[in-house]
C-alpha cells in the first residue's frame, strides 16, 4: 500500500491541499511530513496541547495555546519547541481539513517557530460497540491510520502517537494487531512518519512485551518505536475526572516502576515521549516522579528526541494549566542546563 | 468561542411550523477533550422544567444532516469535532415559554481505552437535574444542568 508522492496528491487530503501547494506556503509538506530539521541533538522540549483542554476553544483559541508554547523557548536554544496535537480534537474540518485551514496551520508553525513533533491518534476499536463482536474490523483500522498518517505528514509531523486498541492490561491487544502495523509500516516510511506506541505501566505488564516482541521481529527499524509515558514512573494519582475518561472506573494505578526499568526498554524508545507530570511545586520542581533521573537515563543513551509535557493535575480544573506547564518546563530546562 | 457548559445558550430555540412551535432545539458541544466518530456516542436525553423527553422524541443534526438517536449510533464515518456544533431536535406541540428554563442533558460515549464492557449500556442514562455532574466539561459523560433562556414563545 505505498503511494508515490502523485498517488498522495490525487487522495482526498491531498487534493485538498493542492491548491495550498500551488501558493507555495507549505514548505514541510515537500519532504511529505516530518522532515527531521538539523538541531540540537539530544533531550529538547515540547508540550501537547492536551496541557490545555479545560482552556481551549472557551476561554483560548488555538492560535493563543500555541503563542504560550512557544513563549517557554528561546532563540538561543538551539531548536524549536516541539508540539503534539490531538488529531480529532485539534484539527478543524478532521479527517478532511481544508486548504485554508491547512495554509493557516504551516503560517503558525512559522510565527511561533514550533516543530510539530507528535499527532495523537486513536484506533477506535468500539466504533460501532461495546462487545468484543463489535469490534471495528482491522481494515477499518487500518484505512483510518492511513489516512491519520497522510493527515500527518500534511501537517508536518515527524511521529504519529498511535494507541491500538488495548483491551486490557493482561497482554489483551486486539487480535491481528500486528498485521496492521505490519501494512501500515510502509506508508508511515513513505511519508516519513514514525510511528509510536504509547505504553504505560508497568513496564512488566505483557503488552509492553508483545510490542518490544513484534519489534525484535519485524526490526521496522526508525518507523516503529514506543513511546513511554512518563506516567510509568509517578506516584501520582490523576484526577478522577481524568481516570474516568480515560476508561478507568474503578482503576487503582499500580505502583510506580523505578526510573532505572527505563534502561531496560531504551532500545525501543522513539523520538517523542510524553513527559507526564501533575501539580508542580511554586519551587518548580515535581514531587512525585524523579525526573531528574529519568533525564540523565536519557541523556547517558544520547536520546534525541522530544520530551512533550502532558499534565493532567487537578490543578487544569482550577485554570492552572498554563502556569503548570511553564513550571514544568522551568524544571526541565533547570535539568536539562538550559539557560 | 463556546460556553464552558456543553449544554450553550446558543441556538436555544423553538421549532416552528406554520408559525407554531412543534418542538425546541438546544446546542450540545461535545464534552470530551477530543473529537469522537459519532457513532461512539450511547446517546442524549433531555430534562425541561422536570419534564423527561424520551429517546424516541429527540433527533441530532451535525453538519447539517438529521439523524435518529438509532441512525446517529451507526454514523461511524461522522466526526463530531471539538467545534461542530451538535443540535438536539425535540418533538414537543407547542413548544417552550419565552423565558428561563432549566435544561439538562445527559450524554455518554463508548470510552476507547480499556476493555470491552459487553454488559454497558447500549443507551444513555436519563437526564436528571437532581444528579451532579460526577465529571466536568472535557472529560465525559453524564449531566449538563443550564438555565437557558428562550427568546420567544409557541407561537410568532
Amino acid at each position: 500500500m505505498r503511494l508515490t508522492r502523485k498517488e498522495f496528491l490525487r487522495s482526498s487530503i491531498g487534493a485538498a491541499v493542492a491548491p495550498a501547494m500551488a501558493a507555495a506556503v507549505t514548505p514541510a509538506l515537500g519532504a511529505q511530513g516530518g522532515s527531521t530539521t538539523p538541531v540540537k541533538a539530544g533531550p529538547k522540549r515540547g508540550v501537547s496541547l492536551f496541557c490545555y483542554a479545560m482552556e481551549l476553544y472557551y476561554r483560548k483559541s488555538l492560535e493563543d495555546c500555541l503563542a504560550h508554547i512557544s513563549d517557554l523557548g528561546t532563540p538561543e536554544q538551539g531548536y524549536k519547541m516541539g508540539l503534539e496535537i490531538l488529531g480529532t480534537a485539534h484539527v478543524e474540518g478532521y479527517p478532511n481539513p481544508t486548504a485554508a485551514w491547512v495554509n493557516n496551520w504551516h503560517r503558525m508553525m512559522e510565527t511561533y517557530n514550533l516543530q510539530p513533533v507528535q499527532f495523537g491518534i486513536w484506533s477506535d476499536t468500539k466504533l460501532h460497540g461495546e462487545g468484543p463482536t463489535d469490534f471495528a474490523s482491522n481494515d477499518e483500522i487500518l484505512a483510518r491510520m492511513i489516512q491519520d498518517i497522510r493527515l500527518a505528514a500534511l501537517l508536518g509531523f515527524t511521529h504519529i502517537r498511535s494507541r491500538y486498541g488495548l483491551m486490557d492490561n493482561d497482554g489483551g491487544l486486539v487480535p491481528g494487531w500486528q498485521e496492521v502495523y505490519k501494512a501500515a509500516l510502509p506508508v508511515a516510511h513513505d511519508y516519513n512518519v514514525r510511528l509510536v506506541e504509547e505504553i504505560h505501566h508497568p513496564l512488566g505488564n505483557p503488552v509492553v512485551g508483545h510490542l518490544i516482541d513484534f519489534i525484535e521481529r519485524e526490526n521496522p527499524g526508525e518507523w516503529f518505536k514506543i513511546n513511554p509515558d512518563f506516567m510509568i514512573f509517578t506516584t501520582m494519582n490523576p484526577p478522577p475526572e481524568i481516570v474516568e475518561a480515560f476508561g478507568g472506573r474503578g482503576y487503582t494505578p499500580p505502583p510506580p516502576d523505578d526510573p532505572s526499568k527505563l534502561i531496560e526498554i531504551m532500545p525501543y524508545v522513539g523520538g517523542a515521549i510524553h513527559a507526564k507530570f501533575g501539580d508542580m511545586t511554586r519551587e518548580c520542581t515535581f514531587p512525585d516522579a524523579d525526573y531528574a533521573a529519568l533525564l540523565n537515563i536519557l541523556k547517558d543513551h544520547n536520546w534525541d528526541g522530544y520530551l512533550n509535557s502532558e499534565y493532567q493535575g487537578a490543578g487544569m480544573f482550577r485554570g492552572e494549566s498554563v502556569q503548570q506547564v511553564r513550571r514544568h518546563h522551568v524544571m526541565m530546562k533547570r535539568l536539562l542546563g538550559e539557560a | 468561542m463556546w460556553d464552558f457548559e456543553p449544554v450553550q445558550q446558543l441556538g436555544f430555540k423553538n421549532i416552528y411550523q406554520d408559525g407554531r412551535a412543534v418542538g425546541f432545539q438546544i446546542l450540545h458541544r461535545l464534552p470530551y477533550y477530543r473529537g469522537l466518530w459519532l457513532s461512539m456516542s450511547k446517546g442524549w436525553s433531555v430534562m425541561v422544567d422536570g419534564e423527561l423527553f424520551p429517546r424516541e422524541a429527540i433527533t441530532v443534526t451535525l453538519k447539517g444532516i438529521t439523524y435518529t438517536q438509532d441512525e446517529a449510533a451507526q454514523a461511524s464515518d461522522v466526526l463530531w469535532g471539538k467545534l461542530d456544533p451538535l443540535y438536539l431536535n425535540v418533538a414537543k406541540p407547542g413548544g417552550l415559554e419565552m423565558g428561563v428554563h432549566q435544561v439538562t442533558v445527559n450524554w455518554s460515549q463508548r470510552v476507547s481505552y480499556g476493555a470491552p464492557e459487553p454488559d454497558a449500556p447500549r443507551q444513555t442514562g436519563p437526564a436528571d437535574p437532581d444528579r451532579p455532574r460526577l465529571l466536568v466539561s472535557e472529560f465525559g459523560d453524564g449531566n449538563s444542568t443550564v438555565d437557558l433562556v428562550m427568546m420567544s414563545g409557541p407561537q410568532l
